[in-house]
């Protein structure tokens, strides 16, 4: 690309995000809408499962976890990549994260947001939900520390907190840009408010880069950790098909693997309607791509594992469980897991593939997909068969889960669609920092 | 007191101020509880009754009249409620435990449906309610109009309250029926031809080594089901080297084949050949210790191959049976269930006998205590009643607790016939078919609310105390005839008695023996009856002067036999209208709240048909459609349907549920012995197309080599018995019993504390723990019933077992696998109660984040049910998946809600529940023992399954003491926890089942 038009991608940068800022669209309005009616339905279903009991779910002895605790690690495995992209790519200096990284940012929280709802809503009791806490209280009651369960509580908190903190800091100069050259009154307070009377001096730039660099040394360990507390859930139970100790990396390759492939679904889609074909370019996707093919492997890997493990440590529980997992009742969900995370993903190592948004957006389709029965597969089929012959049981989701499962998709788009609206979903400072700069100012910022 | 507080006014401690407070509110209470209000409905705590102190339960002995023979038991109230009922141990029938029909007669008394007050026909048509007093009247009116063709129809009553009917008829010249669906007269009649003596008899069963029956279900239904449960524990369970062998024939393996150690499939109707068979065998080989009367005269015709081919059990098994039966030193063949009560079962019975009489072994057939079904009028009685009825020969029907329109076959057209009567009156207490038909209700008190008296068997008279106000102020059947005795006419026969208890007190008056009546009266309460079992049974010889000549019979191919089973359930269909019974799963096939036929799986096969489809089963006299369930423990030319469903009223739960099979069966075809053909009918099979899911508790059949019932084969334990006592002997110290010590204490627990990280808990006082005989149970499920009733367990319904949330925390599980035996395939049934285990490594208890689930100082694990917030984690980790989750809140429809004990809380909705070894029941214990100063005695804590048992399959107690049965019995060889490579460390045992060696 000639020099112009790198310059002419500097100068409308600005431009570019705050289009997107401006006035919604009747198109807009219409999915948001319809997203609301669809999360209306989700909340009905709740209400209706807290009034009438858990029945109301497909629950059935010994099955006693199901889709919601399948959407939960899902949501949390979707948050992982936003940690990833912006905070560890960031110290390995990753270039191809710099377009992206708000939108995974975004995607993280909302989708804490979204999994931070699951724990709560498979309760038999969701009124009590507040005694998963440790509070001090009068009755001298205490929350058991051995339990996996509690270190998700805290696991899970500990990365909203984190996550929302830099999502926010990331984005506190793009606001301040946005503040200057909004109008309207309401918008520039707001703006304001946000912004914390961020000026753009060199003394702010020079704290503000090492703050940001802090962070994402903090941030880094929680992307390893969180998925492993969240396996734990599952590693510390003696369930066969559970009790393993690859579980943790497992975990936390396939949330990598998920996440990536929700922030392809997500960016193809807002790159074509912003016409953000200038900042968000192929090399990013190619970038993601190659991540999804490692990745991949890494699932696709353990996968074998698991199975390698079951033969080879003679323990008949955990082979028969495997057995079941290929040939049971529930063999057409084992099969559609590895189709779409062990097969699929190996297309990318075709460049024309991964150049073909099309192609590769249908990828990440199957691939969030494959992720979702993945939990599943590991939670129900590990449940419906286990030590005891005489209890086993199916499980079938009841269309009040099926309901919930919709209204959490409802949930997350809510929020990034009113994310995609009011802030900035292209990080301004950051794009500029791998622009080429036009010469007048002389020199450039690249390092 | 006010004097008291007067002088001590500048001292007042809050105690005595508390103290001054309660004597002024009682005081005034009593001061105010003169009323004119008679005290007649509910236990008042104003007025406080003197034996009812809130909290504390009362006990009182009565019986529950019921078919076969009724039973003893002892009703636990709490503020005035029934609330439990237990066997009693005094009663020789029982001893104590009961079945699960028993312990479910609490919800006959607070069934929902039970009628509330006299019913009767108005001018539109309607049966609308009236007082006692009016219903009285026009009873006794009606009885006035001088009706020529008076019928009263009841269920086998006996005792007092037979006399009295039997008065009654006589005055008003009423023909007396008492009709029993199972009436075994063909048992009757055959003893009549043996023996001259028309009597059901009591079968020793216990004091046999070597058990032949010829498919009598005598664990479920059979005569006195309870009691055989406990003769034949003590029969087959192992004293040492002893065991008993059972072998059972039947066409269908039921749940007493099941516990057989030789299962021998035989064609249905075809015991009487294969009897003669053996008494033929045993005659060639001359292996009769007496001679063989001549009361058959073809018997050379039943050589081994002609049998073989009858009864299509193979001449090896039919050899090795009857060497076993005449070799054994104490034998005994019993048979005569109603499902095989055809043409001439009668014979059968014959044949039995002469197998008994010329092996020496009638000393166990005790006439002496006979049954009072002996009593029971033969269907031929009913049948001809109907034709009268159809004929317009009837002009009265008096119908107390009897069924007929349900229990008598459609092809009799009994709705005409009842419609044919000009007036109809009803004593049953439920709104059933019958009672549906009649002009006058008046519904009977429970027999919880009723005085009385039964004697189901001869020498047991049971006494008969209401426990509780009646519910609804119905008046007993005894006391409805004795307020209206006199004023029926004619006045000769006038009775003196002005209440059913004085002409019940009177009757009983004759039995007093010394000391003044009421002392006698009192003890009689107290125990629940006169109990006297003759020790030794008077001898009875075989003398028929008879001969009969069988004939062979011929067998159609095209049809399916069919074997229609009684339920140990619903019995005849009586109890069908209890929940905890519907949702009792079937032992078999584990299926609730629905009938099924059971097919032969190969047959099946052959018919596409699998399991769930709707079949349609049809005879020259019927036609029912229900689902299909395939067993591989059925003969191919058989298809089985269990009575006791296919009500169309009756109650909530029972009307419009499943089949009725009598409908199958021509009901004007009778036996020789005037019995029911119940076994001839052949019927073909037919798929609908129409599909649902069958609705059962176990999905799956194998044990999938995870050895979670386990046996043990005889041998080995009589080897190492014989070892034992042998090292013994040499070594000259108790060596072998030191062994036995150390391997079980390094073999079973010690060895997996090494790969303990964690401090062993300390159990300071009491450990408890249960221990469970896999080769003593039977699988009758009354645990599983008591449990319920103990522990509040809320029922579900067919349609939430279905999604599998059935709620029982004690299930009984069966495992079947096929095995080979004598180059037939037989069923291995293996019968496990499943419940909490009381893991002391409980994987359950680290996974719950709010400690909802914990481990207590005495070794069980508890939920905390107002703690949990329903992650159901706890359920997931648990290896034995024993955990039931509240998935709705659970109603009890009134006055159900009226049993619910309450020592134990009713779960909310959302909580996880679980066996909590009746934790209430070991803090009642141990508060007495606090009281009285001491410490809790062994045994003296019984969980709600272990006192239900009849075979004495459940031992709870103290691990730590180790003195306690639990401990002797953990001893033992056989001793196992399931699943303990998973060192969980459960403190519920099990003892292996014990298998005879094979071939």
């Amino acid at each position: 690309m000639s020099n112009i038009a790198e310059a002419d991608k500097y100068a409308n940068l600005n431009q570019t995000v705050m289009n997107m800022l401006n006035k919604p669209s009747f198109g807009w309005w219409a999915i948001f809408v319809v997203d609301l009616m669809f999360l209306a339905f989700g909340i009905f279903c709740f209400m209706y499962q807290v009034y009438t009991g858990l029945g109301v779910a497909g629950y059935s002895h010994p099955v006693l976890w199901g889709v919601y605790i399948t959407n939960f690690v899902f949501w949390v495995g979707i948050a992982h990549s936003g940690t990833l992209i912006s905070a560890v790519l960031y110290l390995f200096r990753a270039r191809f994260r710099m377009s992206i990284y708000r939108i995974a940012e975004a995607m993280t929280v909302f989708a804490v947001f979204t999994a931070g709802l699951f724990p709560i809503i498979h309760l038999g009791r969701p009124w009590n939900f507040y005694w998963l806490l440790p509070y001090p209280n009068q009755r001298g009651l205490w929350v058991n520390f051995d339990s996996p369960l509690l270190w998700d509580v805290f696991a899970v908190s500990t990365y909203l907190t984190i996550s929302s903190t830099f999502f926010f800091i990331g984005m506190i100069p793009d606001i301040a840009a946005i503040r200057d050259s909004v109008v309207s009154k309401a918008k520039k307070t707001f703006y304001s408010v946000l912004s914390l009377g961020w000026k753009g001096s060199s003394w702010e730039w020079g704290h503000y880069t090492r703050a940001y660099f802090y962070f994402a040394a903090f941030a880094t360990p929680l992307v390893i950790s969180v998925h492993s507390v969240v396996s734990w859930d599952f590693a510390m139970a003696n369930t066969p098909g559970w009790h393993t100790t690859i579980f943790p990396p497992y975990f936390v390759a396939g949330a990598i693997f998920s996440g990536l492939a929700m922030v392809i679904t997500l960016v193809i889609p807002l790159r074509s309607i912003f016409k953000l074909e200038n900042y968000i370019t192929m090399d990013n996707f190619d970038g993601m791509s190659k991540m999804i093919i490692l990745t991949s492997s890494i699932v696709f890997y353990a996968y074998l594992t698991e199975f390698f493990i079951a033969w080879y440590s003679d323990n008949k529980y955990e082979y028969d469980q495997f057995i079941y997992r290929a040939n049971g009742d529930y063999a057409l969900f084992y099969w559609t897991m590895m189709f779409c995370n062990g097969i699929v993903p190996h297309a990318l190592w075709f460049k024309k593939i991964r150049q073909n948004l099309k192609i590769l957006f249908v990828i990440s389709l199957l691939i969030n997909v494959g992720m979702w029965f993945e939990r599943f597969n590991i939670i129900v089929i590990s449940l419906s068969k286990e030590f005891e012959p005489g209890s086993w049981g199916l499980y079938k989701p009841s269309w009040v889960e099926l309901g919930i499962t919709v209204g959490s998709f409802a949930w997350f788009f809510m929020f990034f669609l009113i994310f995609v609206r009011t802030l900035p979903a292209l990080s301004i400072a950051e794009i500029k920092e791998i622009l080429p700069v036009p010469k007048k100012n002389g020199g450039s910022n690249n390092e | 007191m006010s004097s008291k507080i007067k002088k001590e006014k500048g001292s007042l401690s809050r105690r005595d101020f508390l103290k001054a407070i309660s004597a002024i509110g009682g005081a005034a209470i009593i001061s105010s509880g003169c009323s004119p209000e008679p005290l007649d409905k509910l236990v008042s705590y104003a007025i406080p009754p003197e034996d009812v102190i809130p909290g504390v339960p009362n006990f009182y002995s009565t019986a529950l009249p019921h078919s076969p023979v009724g039973s003893s038991i002892v009703v636990k109230i709490r503020e005035g409620r029934a609330i439990k009922v237990e066997g009693n141990p005094l009663d020789p029938v029982c001893k104590g435990s009961t079945t699960a029909e028993t312990q479910a007669s609490l919800q006959g008394l607070y069934d929902p449906d039970r009628i509330k007050q006299p019913l009767f026909r108005n001018d539109r048509n309607n049966l609308v309610p009236l007082t006692w007093t009016s219903a009285l009247d026009i009873l006794s009116k009606k009885l006035n109009e001088k009706p020529k063709n008076i019928y009263f129809l009841s269920d086998n009553t006996t005792g007092t309250l037979d006399v009295l009917i039997n008065s009654f008829c006589n005055k008003i010249n009423a023909k007396r029926i008492k009709y029993e669906m199972l009436s075994y007269e063909h048992i009757s009649y055959g003893n009549y031809l043996s023996f001259g003596k028309r009597l059901i008899p009591t079968y020793k069963i216990d004091k046999a080594n070597y058990l032949l029956s010829f498919g009598a279900d005598f664990l479920e239904t059979w005569l006195s089901p309870d009691e055989y449960n406990r003769r034949f524990s003590k029969m087959h369970s192992i004293d040492g080297k002893r065991k008993g062998k059972f072998v059972q024939i039947e066409p269908k393996l039921t749940l007493t084949g099941a516990k057989a150690d030789e299962w021998v499939p035989a064609a249905p109707n075809t015991s009487l050949y294969l009897a003669l068979g053996l008494i033929n065998y045993i005659k060639q080989k001359g292996l009769n210790k007496k001679p063989i009367p001549n009361t058959f005269s073809n018997l050379s015709d039943f050589n081994l191959s002609t049998t073989s081919r009858i009864t299509g059990v193979s001449t090896e098994s039919i050899k090795k049976i009857a060497k076993d039966f005449a070799k054994s030193k104490s034998a005994l063949a019993i048979g005569g269930s109603i499902s095989n009560a055809g043409n001439q079962e009668h014979l059968t019975i014959v044949a039995i006998n002469i197998l008994n009489h010329i092996t020496n072994n009638l000393d166990k057939v005790d006439f002496d205590n006979n049954l009072s079904l002996s009593n029971a009028s033969p269907y031929s009685d009913i049948l001809d009643f109907v034709n009268k009825a159809k004929s317009g020969e009837v002009d009265i029907v008096l119908i107390h607790n009897t069924n007929p329109v349900y229990s008598l076959s459609d092809s009799l057209d009994i709705e005409k016939a009842f419609e044919k009567i000009p007036y109809k009156i009803s004593f049953n207490s439920n709104m059933d078919e019958t009672t549906e038909f009649c002009d006058l209700v008046l519904p009977d008190a429970h027999p919880l609310e009723q005085w009385g008296d039964y004697e189901g068997k001869k020498g047991n008279r049971y006494i008969i105390q209401p426990v509780m106000k009646p519910l609804y102020g119905n008046l007993s059947v005894g006391e409805c005839i004795v307020s209206i005795f006199n004023d029926v006419e004619p006045t000769k026969g006038n009775i003196t008695s002005k209440s059913y208890l004085d002409y019940l007190k009177n009757s009983w008056r004759k039995l007093s023996t010394e000391g003044s009546f009421e002392d006698f009266w009192n003890k009689v309460l107290v125990s629940g009856g006169l109990f006297k079992e003759y020790a030794s049974a008077s001898n009875v010889s075989f003398s028929s002067s008879r001969r009969h000549s069988v004939v062979l019979p011929e067998f159609n191919q095209e049809r399916l036999n069919l074997y229609i089973t009684p339920s140990y359930r619903f019995y005849d269909g009586r109890s069908a209208n209890k929940s905890w019974l519907q949702e009792l799963p079937d032992l078999l096939t584990t299926a609730v709240w629905d009938s099924w036929v059971e097919i032969n799986s190969k047959l099946a096969d052959k018919l596409k048909i699998k399991e769930g489809d709707y079949v349609e089963i049809e005879s020259n006299y019927g036609k029912i459609t229900t689902q299909a369930y395939l067993s591989k423990a059925m003969r191919p030319d058989t298809v089985s349907i269990s009575l006791g469903q296919g009500h169309t009223s009756m109650g909530r739960y029972a009307s419009d549920r499943g089949v009725n099979p009598i409908n199958l069966l021509d009901g004007n075809e009778i036996g020789q012995a005037g019995n029911l053909n119940w076994s001839s009918t052949k019927v073909v099979i037919r798929k609908t197309g129409r599909w649902s899911q069958f609705v059962k508790v176990q999905h799956s059949y194998s044990q999938e080599n995870r050895d979670i019932a386990q046996t043990i084969a005889l041998s080995k334990l009589i080897k190492d018995h014989h070892d034992e006592k042998h090292d013994e002997h040499h070594n000259g110290t108790s060596y072998g019993q030191d062994k036995g010590h150390h391997d079980e204490h390094h073999g079973d627990h010690h060895a997996t504390y090494d790969y303990d990280m964690y401090k062993e808990y300390d159990y300071f006082v009491h450990k408890w723990g249960m221990n469970i005989d896999l080769d003593k149970c039977v699988g009758c499920g009354a645990c599983v019933v008591a449990c319920y009733a103990e522990n509040n367990i809320p029922v579900v319904g067919k349609e939430q077992v279905a999604n599998g949330r059935h709620m029982a925390w004690l299930k009984l599980e069966r495992f079947q696998d096929e095995e080979d035996h004598l180059g037939d395939t037989r069923i291995d049934t293996r019968i496990l109660p499943q419940m909490c285990q009381h893991c002391e490594n409980a994987p359950c208890e680290p996974v719950c984040p709010v400690f909802a689930t914990y481990h207590n100082p005495e070794g069980l694990n508890l939920m905390v049910y107002s703690r949990c917030v329903g992650t159901r984690y706890c359920s997931n980790n648990c290896s034995y998946k024993v955990r039931r989750f509240n998935w709705f809140k659970y109603e009890w429809p009134e006055p159900l809600n009226y049993q619910l004990n309450p020592d134990v809380t009713v779960r909310s909705k959302g909580v996880m529940e679980k066996c909590n070894l009746c934790l209430q029941r070991i803090n009642y214990a141990k508060d007495k023992a606090k009281d009285e100063n001491r410490k809790v005695r062994d045994g003296e804590i019984r969980c709600a399954c272990e006192q239900a048992c009849g075979c004495d399959a459940i031992t709870f107690g103290d691990l730590n003491d180790p003195k306690s049965k639990l401990s002797k019995l953990n001893k033992s060889e056989r001793t196992y926890h399931v699943l303990s490579e998973l060192n969980t460390r459960p403190t519920i045992s099990y003892l292996k089942k014990i298998e005879w060696d094979k071939g």
